[in-house]
């Protein structure tokens, strides 16, 4: 194709899109970049400072503190939800009369934004379940869990589980649907009872399923913002501040743009080595199989 | 076949069934607890929030449909959810298709960019981010949130349309340049009706995302166009003690995306599902 | 005393008594070049914000130039940050309202000086919000806090609250509401009430004079300072544990303490509450026709020790108007909406008017209200006011989100996280380095 008319259909088809982009997301993460080497205040520079931002934030121990907690929360939301998730998806696709209103039930809570969906559990923690706690007299439970760092952690795991295994589930529905009736058919015929055929043929046969839905848990574990913030809101005493949240108070409640944005790209290194890994060793799981 | 292994079945489907069932129920409890609390004064709430209402009141969405601007607000998210989705559509179908059609380094180059910058966290861009765009905010904040829109749903959208549009045999597009049509006829005329299904994953997956957005309009939108989440965190922050009238509020902000989602729930999972697989 | 508190406390006590007198003549209603739009950032304090919006409504609805709305800010977080991103983005509000971070926004605000409303306040309570000869805001109130105590409770256990006045006679008093089989005191662990009110109780105690004070603020600052090597601040931690130890309640840290604090107090659960008269509204609310009552904090066990028989009064926020993002004409509507609240029958009516009646309760600081609080623990803090019994609010020299910090460490104390010991460190830690804003120096 001359180039002239390759031109012509570039700025046709791809220039709006690809400068929006560069605009929008390009420029401001190179932007972002520079930022952390100067001594940016939320208006203005005037002089770069090196790597004095870095240093701040590892000599920070709330951000250290911080880390531990994304990572814990990290591993545990990614092996509770696809663990749900899974569960859900092979009731649902049990040979049940009912499984498509089970279906619909499962997915509405990924309909509802994570700001919502984190008012409506401060609610049930700190009011609902107390009130009925003391009622009936269960005594774990007339303490609200938000009140704790250790419960407030598994609260924020228990809203975010039932949040997005849903919306896992549909990807493990689509996995399961996807093999074909005959290679069960013949497991069934070799006599291979229901757990073996789970185990050794849809699991191997569906890895692409998992190797998705791991890959966006792990990236919305690293991401969670909205349901932090309504639900936890860091409390107690800043100790339940996943990352983003952490940044972001760093920047705007505390004013520290350089060192908020030199964590913002540290966390950006930490998603992007994690799920490299993730998925080089997904693939090669699917394909081993 | 012999009864016992159908009495089996019968016995395995029937605890399935009530696994299913507790756990449905688990999944819309907190939206019942909503429901019903909000048509109960506050002290009621307090004594049994598990109970139906006694004393039966709409003052509590009187108030929340007054205090959270729940007209204007639900007006707002619809315009930017709509206008955001179908700029998203228009644009990364047009590029996914230049993309997938054009196959050079330079393409291959930039679809990489698009990918790779899926794991961008907002974060990481969020500080410059309001400094770089403060004048295009402050000149309407409602059109700089679409056009933000506009540039972060691309990769992903361009993503899903890629997949799709590979498949199409390249001959089709050949034949109708043979007869003469122009790029133009050839993509709206030919290659996008053929989208459909892609496009209905591309507008849910966008949809969803937009309409329950929380961070970007927080830091982009003013009261007069604030949207639904924001309005509703605003509101339960001012009003959490009122306990009746946060719970009518927030029932008033899921209600509208779960009747969409009951009337086109069909839609919504196989295009959650198609999204997925690519 | 020292001067400036003295200063506050007898301008507050002048106008008090001049209530009732000289009335003030109605802004005038003058013809308006443009209709203005004018935003304020919140509602004063949540817990009025029905009644500040009845405000606002009456106003809009008074004259025909100017539209006042509310943007409700985010609860959860500080001024500054519910701030910052509007400044950012363009779009400030006109009148924000705040107390600590006034020396942050003083080159963004417009100066007071020469304005009506800034003339009707006397100058002691106008001094916080002066920075540098300027007039950054005009005070809404006066507050004051200390401990609450429900007076149908503490009759009913033989406690007389006027005869406590050292930390041994509240241990006694807490004892004989025990034994009486009600809960001694709720201490509300919130973060503003540890990391802003209780934490006074020790900086207005650390020296006798203002500027004995602010040298404390500069030793912490400049990391010099050795919290436990202090008796105060010792007197200060024993009340804290004092407080704990006689706790109704396991300590709360979510968003429920609040309410759950009222309930307790309003129902006579328990004796006292270590909070302000802005909770008096919610508990009348709670128990129409209960008297509740504001006594003294006692951090020493010597009756005679500074600041033992005072209650922390101080004004609890200034209004400032934007100057760099607003129109001339939205700066006129600002300051013609305030003039109106302040000093038009209608809006002190909203201001000082009980709750009950659709009021804010607020106990006035402008010359020449008509309208004056009718409740027992406004009429007690007018008298703590005229006796002189008063400590300073230091707290209002805070750095910006200092508070926050302290906040948090309290929190932790007061959940056995930390000990005391390690309490004063973080205090000491949260210090060192802040910029002395307190002095006029800038960030």
């Amino acid at each position: 194709m001359p180039f002239g008319k390759h031109l012509k259909k570039f700025i046709f088809f791809a220039a709006l899109p690809l400068s929006v982009f560069a605009v929008v997301l390009v420029y401001p993460f190179i932007q972002g970049l520079i930022l952390t080497f100067t001594n940016f205040d939320g208006f203005e520079t005037t002089k770069f400072v090196g790597w004095d931002n870095y240093v701040k934030s590892f000599q920070d121990p709330n951000f250290w503190a911080t880390l531990q907690f994304t990572g814990g929360f990290v591993v545990v939301s990614l092996v509770a939800i696809n663990v749900v998730a899974f569960g859900l998806a092979l009731i649902v696709t049990s040979k049940l009369r009912s499984s498509n209103i089970l279906r619909t039930f499962f997915f509405v809570p990924n309909l509802i934004g994570g700001v919502v969906l984190g008012v409506i559990w401060q609610f049930i923690f700190n009011s609902a379940l107390t009130s009925l706690a003391t009622k009936f007299g269960w005594a774990n439970l007339t303490e609200s869990w938000l009140n704790e760092t250790g419960s407030a952690f598994w609260a924020l795991i228990i809203v975010t589980v039932w949040q997005s295994s849903g919306y896992m589930m549909i990807i493990y529905i689509t996995g399961i649907i996807s093999i074909e009736q005959d290679v069960l058919e013949a497991a069934r015929i070799d006599g291979a009872s229901a757990l073996r055929t789970l185990v050794s043929v849809k699991i191997p046969l569906m890895a692409q399923a998992f190797t998705i839905s791991l890959f966006l848990t792990l990236r919305g574990g690293f991401m969670a913002y909205d349901v932090n913030v309504a639900l936890t809101g860091g409390g107690p005493f800043r100790t339940t501040e996943l990352i983003s949240m952490h940044i972001f108070e760093d920047a705007f409640r505390f004013g520290n743009f350089g060192t908020g944005q030199a964590k913002a790209v540290i966390m950006f290194l930490l998603v992007a080595i994690a799920a490299l890994v993730q998925v080089s060793v997904s693939k090669r799981m699917e394909v081993q199989r | 076949m012999s009864q016992k292994p159908k009495k089996r079945i019968n016995v395995a489907n029937g605890i399935i069934f009530a696994v299913g069932a507790v756990l449905a129920l688990a999944y819309v409890m907190p939206f019942f607890l909503v429901f019903v609390n909000s048509f109960k004064p506050k002290p009621e709430i307090l004594a049994n929030p598990l109970a139906m209402p006694i004393v039966f009141t709409w003052d509590n969405f009187n108030q929340a449909l007054q205090k959270m601007n729940y007209f204007q607000s639900l007006t707002n998210s619809i315009i930017i959810t709509t206008f955001s989705v179908v700029a998203l559509i228009i644009v990364s179908s047009m590029l996914a298709y230049y993309l997938a059609r054009s196959n050079s380094k330079f393409t291959k180059g930039i679809f990489m960019i698009l990918v790779a910058s899926m794991i961008v966290p907002f974060q990481a861009l969020m500080i410059p981010f309001m400094s770089i765009f403060a004048p295009l905010v402050s000149l309407d904040n409602r059109t700089a949130l679409i056009f933000f829109y506009v540039g972060f749903g691309v990769s992903l959208s361009t993503f899903l349309y890629h997949g799709f549009i590979s498949n199409i045999p390249k001959e089709l597009d050949e034949a109708a340049a043979i007869d003469g049509a122009s790029d133009f006829t050839i993509f709206w005329r030919i290659i996008f009706p053929m989208l459909r299904p892609v496009t209905a994953t591309v507008a849910i997956i966008n949809a969803l995302w937009i309409w329950n957005d929380f961070l970007l309009p927080r830091l982009v939108l003013t009261p007069d166009t604030q949207t639904l989440p924001l309005s509703t965190y605003l509101f339960y922050g001012q009003y959490s003690a009122e306990y009746g009238q946060a719970m009518a509020g927030l029932l008033l902000a899921v209600l509208p995306i779960i009747t969409f989602y009951l009337i086109l729930q069909r839609q919504f999972i196989s295009g959650i599902s198609s999204g997925a697989v690519k | 005393m020292n001067k400036a508190t003295k200063f506050a406390a007898i301008a507050l006590a002048s106008v008090l008594a001049l209530s009732g007198t000289g009335a003030v003549a109605a802004n005038a209603a003058g013809s308006c070049a443009k209709p203005a739009k004018v935003t304020m950032l919140g509602t004063i304090k949540t817990e009025i914000k029905d009644q500040f919006l009845a405000a606002v409504k009456d106003y809009n609805s008074s004259q025909k130039c100017y539209t006042v709305t509310s943007i409700p800010g985010d609860g959860k977080l500080t001024f500054l940050q519910n701030v910052t991103p509007m400044y950012a983005a363009k779009h400030a509000p006109t009148i924000m309202y705040t107390l600590q971070e006034i020396p942050d926004m003083a080159n963004k605000v417009m100066d007071w000086n020469g304005t009506k409303l800034a003339s009707l306040v006397p100058k002691g309570l106008l001094a916080a919000a002066n920075v540098g000869g300027k007039q950054v805001g005009v005070p809404s109130t006066a507050e004051a806090f200390g401990l609450l105590y429900n007076k149908t409770v503490l009759t009913k256990a033989g406690v007389d609250p006027t005869k406590i006045a050292t930390r041994t006679d509240l241990e006694a008093a807490f004892q004989a509401l025990q034994a009486k089989g009600f809960g001694a005191v709720h201490f509300s662990a919130l973060w503003w009430s540890l990391g802003a009110h209780l934490t006074n109780t020790y900086f207005a105690n650390a020296a006798t004079t203002h500027e004995g004070r602010l040298k404390v603020l500069d030793a912490l600052a400049d990391g010099t300072k050795d919290l436990s090597a202090d008796p105060v601040f010792q007197n200060y931690l024993a009340t804290f544990s004092l407080l704990k130890k006689y706790a109704d309640a396991k300590p709360n840290l979510t968003d429920t303490e609040y309410d759950t604090a009222v309930a307790d107090l309003a129902s006579g659960k328990t004796g006292f509450w270590f909070m302000g008269n802005w909770a008096e509204p919610n508990l009348l609310t709670a128990q129409p026709g209960t008297d509740f009552g504001i006594m003294p904090l006692p951090i020493s066990t010597n009756a005679k020790a500074y600041g033992n028989n005072s209650i922390s009064v101080g004004v609890p926020g200034y209004f400032m108007v934007d100057k760099v993002q607003s129109t001339p004409e939205q700066r006129a509507g600002a300051i013609d909406f305030l003039t109106w609240l302040y000093t038009s029958p209608k809006g002190q009516q909203h201001v000082a008017g009980s709750v009950k009646s659709g009021g804010m309760s607020f106990i006035p600081v402008y010359n020449g209200f008509k309208v004056q609080p009718q409740t027992t623990m406004a009429k007690q803090i007018a008298g703590f006011v005229s006796a002189g019994k008063t400590i300073e609010w230091i707290n209002t020299y805070y750095p910006a989100g200092g508070q926050d910090l302290y906040g948090a460490s309290g929190q932790k104390f007061i959940t056995d996280k930390i000990t005391g010991a390690q309490y004063a460190a973080e205090l000491e830690a949260a210090w060192k380095g802040a910029v002395k804003t307190w002095r006029g120096a800038k960030k």
